[in-house]
């Protein structure tokens, strides 16, 4: 939510950005409170699976672009 | 059910700001909402599934069978700790029934039974019970690295994570000595006589775990309770 306000309010218009810091916060934020219950474990190494694939799809994105030129995101 | 209900929130905010509305922020709060939606699915099933009332009830009947027979038997030595390969099978206690200056340490693996013998002499005689800890330590605990930083990570994992004991362990060692810190247990102590000769039930799962995790006889030396910390101390009998 704060993140979300303080790149809203600094009038930052690129989702990836959001979505990457988002992606980070959660990553430093499970860390920080592992190691959990072994049954709500799976359900983070899952989420976090997903994120991590959803981050270097992100920066695979961002390195085309930069690559290429063209803007995909 | 509130995991669910943020996901489903989130990923309708988000289609709707990001289809109709054109807005990033608004994209960017339906994503943070599902992220915490899988977050909070995740932090609901941590919930156990037995009440952790009925587990008191539970290990506390256990423990008090245990200490009437002790109380009944007279028994005043401490316990012996021993890993899985001096067992059969499951790190367990070893009670010896006479006093012994020097405590015992079985060189082969003592058969299952309750009443064994574990030296040469007619007086090497003991209980070997199951406590606490040898369920936990042989789910969960595999032969590491002596390093206080294994055994604490080890230690952490089970107590803090599996178990839920614990806010945080910390372990170091001073000569032979290893000590245990267990921040803010949720096990209260008692002053009772099975704690004296067993240690208390955090301390015996500690112990029960050390001893897997080092494979050698473990013993708790002593045993300190401040108000938001239990400080255990192990050594490895001589």
């Amino acid at each position: 939510m704060l993140t979300t306000a303080a790149f809203s309010v600094y009038g930052q218009s690129g989702l990836d950005l959001y979505v990457s810091v988002y992606i980070l916060e959660y990553f430093i934020l499970t860390l920080l409170h592992s190691p959990f219950n072994p049954r709500a474990q799976k359900i983070i190494d899952i989420t976090g699976y997903v994120l991590f694939v959803i981050f270097m799809i992100i920066v695979a994105l961002k390195v085309l672009e930069i690559l290429t030129g063209v803007r995909l995101l | 059910m509130l995991g669910l209900g943020l996901a489903l929130a989130g990923s309708m905010l988000s289609s709707v700001s990001h289809v109709i509305l054109h807005s990033t922020p608004l994209t960017a709060l339906g994503i943070s909402t599902i992220i915490l939606g899988a977050a909070s699915l995740a932090l609901s099933r941590s919930q156990t599934k037995i009440p952790p009332e009925a587990s008191e009830i539970l290990l506390e009947s256990g423990l008090n069978n245990i200490s009437v027979l002790i109380e009944e038997l007279g028994i005043t030595s401490k316990s012996i700790y021993l890993p899985s390969s001096l067992t059969d099978g499951k790190p367990q206690a070893l009670i010896p029934l006479h006093m012994n200056p020097h405590p015992p340490k079985p060189q082969s693996p003592l058969p299952k039974r309750f009443i064994v013998k574990y030296g040469p002499n007619p007086e090497d005689m003991g209980l070997l019970i199951t406590t606490p800890g040898s369920t936990i330590a042989s789910k969960s605990i595999s032969r590491t690295n002596p390093a206080p930083a294994d055994l604490e990570a080890a230690l952490s994992s089970v107590l803090t994570g599996t178990l839920d004991l614990a806010d945080a362990v910390k372990v170091s060692t001073v000569g032979e000595k290893i000590i245990v810190e267990v921040s803010n247990p949720r096990l209260k102590h008692k002053s009772v006589q099975i704690y004296e000769c067993l240690g208390s039930p955090l301390a015996s799962i500690v112990a029960s775990m050390i001893a897997e995790a080092l494979d050698k006889p473990v013993i708790i030396n002593r045993e300190t309770h401040e108000k938001h910390k239990n400080i255990i101390e192990l050594k490895t009998p001589q």
